[in-house]
């Protein structure tokens, strides 16, 4: 355990991008709340940028007024949930994306500059090292993100507040509620960690080739789906592979969605509450293609380790 | 004694090359081993075998353990510079104090600390900022701060200059005497270790050539510097090795006595280097001087 903890944080120190890229992320966002080109003029006339600013008529700044003046709260709640889940969005998004290059190169970069004989002379496991590096993708990271994200929410809430009060922009997006933030975090959480579980033979998948490539781990990675996709389109003129990795792509929230079908609802129209997302991330913890995901996955960490242990090109 | 490294008939080949062939080694606790061997002849192979880095065929044991299946438990009291420079670049020289501290158990951080005090190598400095000697210092200190029964250096110093390869063994040497230590070393610059070794092996093509006591080397090897006219008496004793200097012949005699050879002409043990150079070139391979001049 005590290995486990030091281990992931040699994977922190050599991966500074995984916990800089949330934070810059953050910090622009930030910024452009504060002084990004949304301007409110004196009578409620508002617009981006500096070029293309939108002039509204008197008329259409009563209209748009008294809109948000009869809003319902609870739409004004939606509207602003939405614009909450945005930033953590774009933060999972990113995350996705930095995780790719850290995976591919996790077993690799050792092994480039030599310093995996450092590594090897120290009593720690294969075992160890492969899962540790698994767990910095797969919970230490996402984890991270999603707290920098909530952090993120409730500064852009400040932000906002203090830099609209009084405008018809700060009436519209200032419904800012505690037990919604908090329900928010909880479904973003719930859907995390049923997507980690999802995507686990994907992450598993960028290991392999991560410690079976002597270079180009990027090309090792592309190359043989796209490969055999071509491959089965001009030979057979089908799609199954195709079909199969869009299925693991995106095959959580197509279960997901079927399970949202099958609901109910339970009156509130548009805002989806907690016991929704419960039940949709219990739909793909009930399905079999997530545990048969979390298999193959297994197998080939497995085999990652098996290969870190007895790979000889040093 | 313990036997800390016991080795039978260990093979390797790559694809069909073989690179050590039949190797039989018994390294015994408190002994500082050299292993030299020309560029290719299966020093870093054996290196790799004895830390279950390379699979390998034969019986080889290493403090009582099986390098290929019980690695993980054996580098807890082993320890090994396999190589200049493979410290991870862009790692904080107090990360790696602290990282090696925390998965470690035989790890003294003061040792470390107070070995790098010694030094210029500054504590937040990254590797890739220091000089090949410094990486080289910083890892020693990082070993030697390690309980470890069993020291394996493979080429510790190479593409060091003289003052850094002078204070590495130094410092290496010191320890020696503060610890219960055994060591495997292997290096080009015999010269420069002989001093410090109580047994020496030659490998070549992949077989142990010489397995030696250093303190039996001087009784068993002889170099002989036959006066003028004596030359035919001596070569009729069998020198396994010969060569011209100055104008002089040196001859290496295998297991002669002191007094067969002394009234021959002058007579001392040779070094290791010249041993090693000899043993590499066997009698009729050795480029003589006049023909090289020819």
């Amino acid at each position: 355990m005590n290995d486990m903890i030091w281990l992931i944080r040699r994977e922190i120190w050599e991966n500074r991008s995984l916990w800089i890229a949330p934070l810059v992320i953050a910090g622009v966002i930030l910024i452009s709340a504060a002084f990004g080109g949304i301007h409110v003029g004196d009578k409620g006339a508002f617009w981006i940028g500096s070029d293309s600013s939108i002039d509204l008529s008197t008329e259409d700044r009563e209209q748009i007024r008294n809109a948000m003046a009869t809003a319902a709260l609870d739409k004004k709640q939606i509207v602003y949930a939405i614009t909450l889940s945005t930033f953590t969005a774009v933060q999972l998004f990113s995350m996705s994306i930095v995780l790719f290059f850290y995976l591919l190169d996790s077993l690799l970069a050792e092994r480039k500059d030599r310093s995996i004989l450092f590594w090897k002379s120290l009593p720690v496991s294969d075992t160890q090292v492969v899962l540790s590096k698994l767990l910095t993708a797969a919970v230490v990271t996402p984890l991270f993100v999603l707290l920098v994200s909530s952090v993120l929410q409730v500064l852009f809430a400040g932000v906002w507040s203090i830099r609209f009060n009084g405008t018809f922009l700060g009436d519209a997006l200032m419904a800012w509620d505690g037990e919604i933030w908090l329900k928010l975090q909880a479904a973003f959480l719930l859907l995390l960690v049923s997507g980690i579980f999802w995507y686990l033979p994907l992450l598993a998948y960028l290991m392999v080739v991560s410690v079976w490539a002597r270079r180009n781990a990027f090309l090792w990675a592309v190359l043989p789906p796209v490969a055999i996709l071509a491959i089965e389109g001009m030979l057979h003129q089908s799609a199954h592979f195709a079909e199969f990795l869009g299925r693991r792509f995106v095959g959580n929230f197509q279960i997901m969605e079927e399970a949202a079908g099958r609901m109910t609802g339970d009156g509130t129209d548009g805002m989806v509450t907690v016991r929704e997302v419960f039940e949709a991330v219990t739909a793909v913890f009930t399905h079999y293609e997530t545990w048969l995901g979390v298999l193959v996955a297994g197998a080939m960490i497995f085999g990652a380790i098996r290969i870190r242990r007895y790979r000889d090109d040093s | 004694m313990t036997a800390i490294i016991e080795a039978r008939g260990l093979t390797k080949s790559y694809g069909k090359t073989p690179v050590i062939r039949g190797v039989d080694l018994n390294v015994e606790a408190g002994r500082i081993v050299g292993l030299i061997g020309p560029n290719g002849a299966g020093k870093t192979t054996v290196i790799k075998a004895i830390l279950g880095l390379t699979s390998f065929d034969g019986e080889l044991k290493v403090l009582g353990r099986d390098p290929r299946t019980e690695r993980d438990a054996l580098m807890e009291e082993v320890c090994f510079i396999a190589d200049v420079a493979v410290l991870p670049r862009w790692m904080k020289v107090s990360q790696a104090v602290d990282f090696v501290a925390g998965v470690h158990p035989r790890f003294d951080r003061t040792r470390a600390l107070d070995f790098l005090a010694k030094t210029d190598i500054k504590k937040e400095s990254r590797v890739r900022q220091l000089s090949k000697g410094m990486v080289t210092q910083l890892h020693l200190a990082l070993i030697l701060a390690i309980d470890a029964k069993l020291l394996v250096l493979d080429e510790p110093t190479l593409g060091l200059d003289l003052l850094f390869r002078r204070s590495f063994y130094d410092n290496l040497l010191n320890d020696y005497f503060n610890k219960e230590r055994t060591i495997l070393v292997t290096t080009h610059q015999v010269e420069e270790i002989e001093n410090i070794l109580t047994d020496v092996l030659f490998i070549e093509h992949g077989k142990i050539v010489l397995n030696t006591p250093m303190e039996n080397l001087g009784e068993r090897f002889m170099q002989l510097i036959p006066a003028a006219g004596n030359v035919d008496r001596a070569r009729a004793l069998k020198p396994f090795w010969e060569r011209e200097i100055f104008g002089r012949v040196a001859m290496l005699f295998d297991g002669r006595n002191a007094d067969e050879l002394a009234p021959l002409g002058e007579i001392r043990a040779p070094s290791v280097a010249d041993l090693f150079v000899a043993m590499m070139q066997p009698v009729g391979t050795a480029p003589s001087p006049s023909k090289e001049a020819a």
